[in-house]
């Protein structure tokens, strides 16, 4: 039971400390998924509809 | 009793195995490892398996463009979540406490896990029919009822590469990914030198007569569109990894949909040619094998068959495992990769999974379904993409999703109602439709936009919305 006891607090102050770190946006950024992306992504999606439409007939 | 220096190697690889939320200089993934990862999973034998069942009810061209476009548009609508994870750096297990609430995520949790566990009994049952097979082409007739007993091999050399860890899982994975491959290879060489693509476009389904075109369309798009929605419960564990969001949405998208879609598409195509040589219908690849390939080739794919089984029966068990330790880090590893491997050994001896394939496939596009409906109204709409960390992790006292004694009620009335939805809509027992709706939406398309529909509506009354959004004052 300490065992278990003694790890919950480790990973609770590590969480804690990445928490902070992370509160600065500029630190934690990854590469955001884009207008381009979204334009691609309708692209795929309307071809697909497309080839359902294409599937049924 | 560990010491401090085990304790804090311990806590660190929760950083890759677990709750800690992962920074951006500690991701490891880019676009092709993603790709390959999703891709090694994807293409399981229960692809052949699904791949079986729908060739039962349409013919070559529908079955294709079904398969590769309904998978894709389901993909498309499943991978806006990775998003998050790989966003925060989180599992998006750990972001679904602010959807559902601290305590009903963990039974959404249970019930998600548990229900998808049936794709692990699928393949073991695989495992079972290629070595009974086998025994039978080397002169040992078994009886049926050995079929559990050989498959509980599958599940214990599964649950024992699980326990030695992540090291023996990625050794494992460059032994499932080369089987499933070859198998994809030889079942296309097969098919081809049986079958012209002019003979293929004119066989006839099986259940050709039942119900009309558009109905039968139907039926295999919502088969196919539960089949990719059934990645929900496994999906927080690549894309924190990742280093973009772009990488990880299109890595996603093209391994656990498209290359999925072309792998069932494999799948349909032997089914449809099995019944036109056999003219009885065959949801059981290990069955096409020898008879498509004879005793050589058969036998040879049975035993890559029998070998990625084991291997993607290891790592199902690992992830579950971690994901399971994700929300109850406290919990002991063995015993929850026991305690799941136990399941997966009830639901074997059980058989029901795979005697039931399409209800149990109905079962889980009723449940995941809406459960990505609402992920995806919750951050991308009510939330607008912006969510309590330190609520999450209920750190420096901050509890924003603690709701009604941890339970989200709104969130929980559209998840049952889009569950109800589903079952007002489609008979998953008989496969009949029960209303004309399902012709247009299929019944997890529909559950989607019930839930959807009913949580962003709760949302637009002024109480509710502050209700929901009580981490806006705290971030």
């Amino acid at each position: 039971m300490k065992q278990v006891d003694n790890f919950m607090k480790k990973l609770k102050e590590e969480i804690e400390k990445r928490i902070k770190m992370m509160q600065n946006s500029s630190y934690n950024y990854v590469q955001r998924f884009n207008k381009r992306d979204l334009i691609y992504t309708v692209f795929v999606g309307l071809f697909c509809i497309l080839g359902l439409i294409w599937g049924i007939n | 009793m560990p010491t401090k220096k085990q304790t804090e190697n311990q806590v660190a690889n929760e950083v890759y195995y677990g709750i800690i939320p992962i920074l951006r200089n500690e991701r490891i993934y880019g676009f092709w490892d993603v790709f390959f990862a999703t891709t090694a999973w994807a293409i399981a034998s229960w692809c052949y398996v699904q791949g079986g069942y729908i060739a039962t009810m349409l013919g070559a061209k529908a079955l294709i463009s079904n398969t590769i476009f309904g998978m894709t548009i389901a993909g498309i609508f499943l991978c806006f979540t990775v998003l998050i994870s790989t966003r925060y750096g989180i599992d998006l297990w750990i972001y679904q406490k602010a959807l559902f609430g601290y305590k009903a995520v963990l039974v959404i949790a249970a019930i998600t896990i548990a229900s998808n566990y049936g794709y692990e009994a699928i393949n073991v049952k695989l495992y079972a029919n290629s070595l009974m097979i086998l025994c039978k082409s080397a002169g040992l007739t078994l009886s049926e009822a050995w079929n559990p007993w050989i498959g509980m091999t599958c599940v214990l050399l599964g649950w024992w590469i699980a326990l030695i860890g992540p090291k023996a899982i990625g050794y494992t994975t460059k032994i499932m990914v080369p089987s499933s491959l070859i198998v994809g290879v030889i079942i296309l060489i097969l098919l081809s030198a049986k079958c012209s693509l002019a003979e293929l476009a004119a066989i006839n389904p099986v259940r050709a007569g039942s119900g009309s075109n558009w109905e039968r369309y139907m039926l295999v798009m919502e088969l196919n569109v539960a089949f990719v929605i059934a990645w929900y419960p496994l999906l927080g564990v690549l894309p924190r990894l990742v280093k973009s969001e772009r990488a990880s949405y299109w890595g996603h998208l093209a391994g656990f949909a498209i290359i999925q879609a072309v792998v069932v598409s494999i799948g349909a195509l032997t089914g449809l040619v099995m019944s036109a040589i056999t003219g009885v219908e065959s949801t059981n690849p290990t069955e096409w094998l020898i008879v498509l390939g004879g005793p050589w080739w058969g036998g040879i794919s049975l035993i890559l068959i029998s070998i990625a089984n084991v291997t993607a029966q290891a790592i199902a068990i690992y992830s579950v495992t971690v994901s399971t330790k994700v929300l109850m880090p406290s919990l002991d590893y063995k015993k929850v990769a026991t305690f799941w491997s136990a399941w997966c050994a009830l639901l074997v001896f059980w058989g029901g999974i795979w005697d039931y394939y399409q209800t149990y496939i109905a079962i889980i596009g009723a449940i995941c379904g809406p459960a990505v409906a609402l992920i995806l109204v919750d951050f991308y709409i009510i939330r607008k993409q912006k969510i309590s960390i330190a609520s999450l992790f209920q750190s420096s006292g901050k509890n924003a999703y603690t709701y009604t004694n941890g339970y989200n009620l709104p969130a929980i009335i559209a998840f049952a109602s889009g569950i109800a939805s589903y079952f007002l809509v489609y008979d998953p027992v008989n496969l009949v439709p029960k209303s004309k709706i399902f012709l247009y939406t299929t019944a997890t398309g529909l559950s989607m936009l019930v839930s959807a529909g009913i949580y962003w509506g709760f949302s637009l009354l002024k109480p509710v919305n502050n209700y929901l959004r009580k981490d806006c004052q705290e971030e």
